[in-house]
């Protein structure tokens, strides 16, 4: 797979009557195709309006998002997106609202994708008395009924115990890997990502502050442990001291001098912390996540 | 839409038979009202008929009173009496089912999904901004077309039954009660309805919110179509000692001048003065020599029906292209 299922360039996006403050601003990235994305920051980071504007719900103050080569209005058929709050037709049951995807979806529509997904959810039961769980269910069959080469969700498994999590964690990935379709997922709880996304996009304040295959933006942070002193030349993310005891996460500027310094790699979480903790430290795009790079290499 | 250079916003009919389809799934209750009340209509028209004519067997002269016949009472049967005073309502109705469907369409229809957010879901799916919009437009104005051109029919069919016999009193053709009901101007405000309440939807995106506002701009255009109708086709003028006929809509009257300077009736009658023993001295006193009226024959009747539908649906066109404008803006 290549080609950007995403790619962003300068965007930007403010809210009328939210003290004209930007929710998005200056944001440019990369997604290439084919990769699981976990799309995280705190509450308020501008994740959910990064994934409305890669879905054409809204239309950018500023700058240009591109969905699999294409504006997002064009890319509609191809990709799906679950919000947050899993818009549903409260008047229709759980068949109807298969039925309703088979209708919009005319030429993708997959009933036996999305009857899998439903699962055990009473077929003539009406969508008004789901449970949020149930919603959420019946909301993923709309969406992997839909056979999205670009799959957005939005916060998806947070009202779910953590059994149903699991099952439909399985059951995405599953038919992730068998598509190979791309998929965003964002959320501010790390488990719920860890060990399902091999790429990372960090939300804070607007902006992107991480972005990159997961490996590749775990190898090039080192956890630091030793005496207090200047980490030079490694860029510090962040540093904090316990009595004689400096621990500080850096990304290696050259080889980490292992005579004064005891080097480990960070896990996800610590390095997710530090960056949210420390909202001076840089931005980092991996080459893969820098928007244009592809472009200008074909 | 064209007219104010605007790119064709409606997607190819193809595409939005899925939309439409599940609008009215979605929609079926209401979908059920509203045919009820389709039938209700043509149901008390028919009815109405039916009960005068049953009664007519009461009329004991051919000009259906049932006093002694050529004598100076005239009484029509109750049945008709009723029928008349109901059937001089039909107008107001139609209005009021207009009003009705437009509400209907800015609130639940368009703005409910809006603010609840479900219009995520078809733009989730295969389905542009556009496209929904252009479903919940078409559908309605498709449904809105047909039922009130049969109710116009039915009604043009029962008012016609009563209008014809003498004495008929409140029925005529130019009432504010009953013109908008007599023609295509019907179906040209319930399909402004939908488009104000589209409009509304779409800018305000508040269910109870956009209601109201459809019902204020739409109670505006119809009182101010009421009021000021009689503008719309240029007067005929009468001259002479009487009037233009009973099938005339009477607008203005006087009398003339020497130099053809118009005095009007109503200005003799103001506020506060004593209407004189021969009311014409206030007018001849001011210099009139000839008697004159200004009114609609009743030949007026489809140019007035067509100017105002005309302007209407201009205005309809209007509100769907800006309801689509806004739509694109904020949406891409």
């Amino acid at each position: 797979m290549t080609g950007a299922a995403i790619e962003a360039t300068g965007l930007g996006m403010k809210y009328r009557g939210r003290d004209g403050g930007w929710a998005l601003r200056d944001c440019s990235f990369r997604l290439p195709a084919g990769r699981v994305c976990a799309l995280v920051g705190p509450n308020g980071a501008g994740k959910s309006t990064l994934l409305a504007l890669a879905a054409g719900f809204l239309r950018p103050a500023e700058g240009t998002v591109q969905v699999l080569g294409g504006a997002p209005g064009e890319a509609r058929a191809k990709m799906a997106f679950v919000a947050q709050d899993k818009p549903l037709y409260p008047q229709l049951t759980v068949a109807a609202t298969l039925w309703a995807g088979a209708e919009l979806n005319p030429a993708t529509w997959d009933q036996d994708t999305a009857e899998r997904i439903a699962g055990e959810l009473p077929r003539d039961a009406g969508v008004r008395s789901l449970s949020g769980g149930q919603r959420t269910r019946l909301a993923l069959a709309l969406a992997l009924g839909k056979r999205p080469e670009l799959l957005l969700l939005d916060e998806p498994m947070a009202d779910l115990d953590p059994l149903a999590r699991h099952q439909l964690m399985g059951a995405l990935m599953a038919e992730a890997a068998e598509h190979s379709t791309t998929i965003v997922m964002s959320s501010h709880i790390l488990t719920e990502l860890e060990g399902a996304c091999d790429y990372l996009l960090l939300v804070d304040g607007g902006r992107v502050r991480l972005g990159g295959e997961t490996d590749d933006l775990l190898a090039a942070h080192t956890l630091l442990t030793g005496p207090v002193r200047d980490t030079d030349p490694h860029t510090v993310v962040e540093s904090r001291t316990a009595g004689r005891l400096q621990t500080t996460l850096v990304r290696r500027q050259g080889p980490v001098d292992t005579t004064v310094w005891e080097a480990t790699e960070p896990s996800l979480e610590e390095l997710l912390l530090a960056h949210l903790r420390s909202p001076e430290a840089p931005a980092l795009l991996t080459p893969s996540a820098e928007a244009g790079k592809e472009v200008a290499a074909v | 839409m064209s007219a104010i250079g605007l790119r064709a916003p409606v997607a190819p009919a193809a595409g939005l038979r899925g939309p439409v389809r599940v609008l009215l799934r979605q929609h079926r209750r209401s979908l059920w009202v509203a045919g009820a009340l389709l039938v209700l209509g043509i149901a008390i028209v028919v009815g109405l008929r039916i009960w005068v004519a049953v009664a007519s067997s009461d009329e004991l002269c051919a000009d259906g009173d049932i006093t002694r016949c050529g004598d100076d009472t005239y009484q029509p049967t109750y049945a008709r009496a009723a029928a008349e005073g109901y059937l001089s309502g039909g107008g107001t109705v139609v209005l009021l089912l207009a009003a009705l469907i437009g509400v209907f369409v800015a609130g639940p229809l368009i703005a409910r999904e809006l603010e609840s957010g479900t219009f995520r879901l078809a733009w989730a799916q295969s389905v542009s901004p556009a496209q929904w919009l252009a479903a919940r437009l078409a559908l309605p104005a498709a449904l809105v077309t047909a039922g009130t051109t049969v109710l116009v029919l039915v009604y043009r069919w029962g008012w016609s039954g009563l209008q014809s016999k003498p004495y008929a009193s409140g029925l005529g053709w130019y009432e504010n009660g009953i013109h908008p009901a007599l023609g295509p101007t019907a179906v040209a405000y319930a399909l402004l309805a939908l488009a104000v309440g589209a409009l509304c939807a779409v800018a305000v995106r508040r269910t109870v919110l956009s209601m109201s506002l459809t019902a204020l701009v739409l109670g505006t255009v119809m009182l101010g179509f009421g009021k000021r109708r009689y503008e719309l086709w240029p007067t005929t003028r009468f001259f002479g000692d009487d009037g233009p006929g009973s099938d005339a809509w009477h607008i203005e009257s006087g009398m003339l001048t020497a130099s053809g300077k118009e005095i009007y009736w109503k200005d003799c009658f103001k506020a506060g003065t004593t209407v004189p023993e021969d009311p014409t001295s206030c007018l001849r006193n001011q210099g009139g020599i000839t008697y004159f009226a200004d009114y609609h024959p009743a030949s007026h009747f489809w140019p007035l029906q067509l100017v105002e539908t005309g302007i209407l649906l201009a205005l309809a066109a209007l509100a769907v292209a800006l309801a689509f404008r806004v739509l694109r803006r904020r949406h891409g």
